[in-house]
C-alpha cells in the first residue's frame, strides 16, 4: 500500500468522518491535520503503528491572531484552496491518534493543503513545546502581577501577522523576591520585511509597549517588577544569529519554570 | 532588468557589450543612473538587499520602477529604509558588545 502521507497533510473531511475522527455535521468546520514526523509516517506499521493528528477549526482570516508560532497553545495555519485561502486554528491539546493501517486507505486532501512555509512553521511550533526558552519564575510571576501580561497578549493578537519573533533581552536568571529590585528587560520585535508597512506597525507596537510598561511598572515614578530598558523594532534580515543566541524568544501564554499555568483557563 | 525596460534579456546583454541602444532607452538608463548616483555608496554595501526588497507595501524596487515610478523617489525610498535598518543593526551590535554570544537559547530553530 503506497504511503503518500507527509507531516502537514490534511485528512479530507469525508475520510475523517469515515475514520471516526469527527462527526458528519463537522465536515465543513473541522480539520484533521497529520503531525507525525515524515520518518514515522514512512516507517513500518510494526514500528510506528499509529499516526498522530491535531484537530482544528476553520476560522475567519480576521480571527487568525495566532500566526507565526507566537502562541504556545494555538497555531493558525493558512491553507491553499482552489481560489483564495482558508484559515484554521489548531490547539496543541487537541491531539489524537489514528491507526496507520486505517489511514493508509486514504490519500491526503487535495482541496486544502498547506504550503512549505506553513509546514515549516508547524514543525517549529510542535518542537517549541519541548524546547522553548525558560525564564525565572519570579520574572514570569511579576510579568503577570504587574499587569503587563494582559497588554502583551493583546499585542500578540494584533501584531502576530507582522512579527516573526519577539525576543527578550534578559540577562538575569536569578530568582528575585523584592519587586522594588526589578528585572531589567529589553524587547526586540522582529518584523517581516516582506511588506514595507510592517516597520511602521512594529514601531507603533514598540510605542505601545513603552507606554504599557511605564503605566504598569513605573506608575509611581520608580520602576517596580520590570524595568523596560528598551524596545526595538528590527528587520528580520538584520536580526542576527548571534542575537538569537543571546536573547530569549518570548512565546505568548508563557509558562513558568514550575510548569504551572499562568491563568486558570488553561 | 529586461522587464524594467520591456526588452528581452539578450537585448540587455547587447547593450552591455556596447551595441547601439535606442534614444528612448538611453534616456531611461540615464535617468536611472542619475537617480542611483547619490545612493551608490549605500547600495554597494547592501547589494543583496536592493532589487527584491519590498519598499511600498509588498512592491519591490524593480516592480515600482516597472510600473513607471519616478526613479528619484523609488531609490530615495529604498535608501531611507536601508539607512534605518543599518541603524537598527548598529544598535543591535552595541547591545551585544561584550556579551559571550551564547546563552544557549533553547529555540534557535525559531530563526529558520
Amino acid at each position: 500500500m503506497a504511503n503518500t502521507w507527509r507531516q502537514g497533510d490534511l485528512i479530507a473531511p469525508d475520510d475523517a468522518v469515515r475514520l471516526g475522527i469527527f462527526e458528519n455535521a463537522q465536515r465543513e468546520s473541522n480539520r484533521a491535520l497529520v503531525i507525525s514526523h515524515c520518518c514515522d509516517l514512512a516507517a513500518s506499521e510494526s514500528v510506528e503503528p499509529t499516526i498522530e493528528l491535531l484537530l482544528g477549526q476553520v476560522i475567519a482570516e480576521d480571527q487568525a491572531t495566532c500566526r507565526n508560532g507566537h502562541s504556545i497553545r494555538r497555531l493558525d495555519l493558512e491553507g491553499m484552496v482552489a481560489v483564495g485561502t482558508e484559515f484554521a486554528r489548531f490547539d496543541v491539546n487537541s491531539r489524537r491518534t489514528v491507526a496507520k493501517l486505517e489511514l493508509l486507505h486514504y490519500r491526503p486532501w487535495d482541496e486544502v493543503s498547506y504550503p512549505t512555509l506553513q509546514r515549516s512553521l508547524l514543525r517549529r511550533w510542535l518542537g517549541q513545546r519541548y524546547s522553548r526558552s525558560q525564564f525565572p519564575d519570579a520574572f514570569n510571576a511579576w510579568f503577570k502581577d504587574s499587569g503587563v501580561n494582559e497588554g502583551f497578549e493583546k499585542l500578540g493578537k494584533r501584531d502576530s501577522v507582522i512579527l516573526v519573533g519577539v525576543f527578550f533581552d534578559l540577562d538575569d536568571d536569578t530568582e528575585r523576591t523584592n519587586p522594588d529590585e526589578p528585572y531589567a528587560l529589553g524587547i526586540n520585535l522582529v518584523y517581516d520585511t516582506a511588506d514595507a508597512n510592517n516597520r511602521d506597525r512594529a514601531e507603533k507596537a514598540c510605542e505601545r509597549l513603552n507606554d504599557l510598561f511605564a503605566k504598569k511598572c513605573k506608575a509611581t515614578g520608580r520602576w517596580r517588577w520590570l524595568e523596560l530598558l528598551y524596545c526595538e523594532a528590527i528587520a528580520d534580515d538584520r536580526f542576527s544569529l548571534r542575537a538569537a543566541r543571546e536573547f530569549r524568544r518570548w512565546r505568548f501564554e508563557h509558562r513558568s519554570l514550575e510548569g504551572q499555568p499562568m491563568d486558570t483557563s488553561e | 532588468m529586461a522587464q524594467l525596460f520591456a526588452v528581452t534579456r539578450p537585448t540587455i546583454y547587447s547593450w552591455q557589450s556596447g551595441n547601439a541602444i535606442s534614444p528612448a532607452h538611453a534616456h531611461q538608463v540615464r535617468k536611472l543612473a542619475d537617480a542611483l548616483e547619490p545612493h551608490l555608496a549605500l547600495f554597494e554595501t547592501q547589494i543583496g538587499r536592493i532589487a527584491q526588497r519590498a519598499i511600498d507595501g509588498r512592491t519591490t524596487l524593480l516592480q515600482m520602477l516597472s510600473k513607471g515610478a519616478e526613479p528619484d523617489l523609488a531609490f530615495g525610498h529604498l535608501a531611507a529604509i536601508l539607512n534605518e535598518e543599518t541603524a537598527q543593526s548598529e544598535r543591535l551590535s552595541m547591545r551585544l558588545r561584550g556579551r559571550n554570544g551564547n546563552r544557549g537559547a533553547a529555540d534557535l530553530d525559531a530563526l529558520s
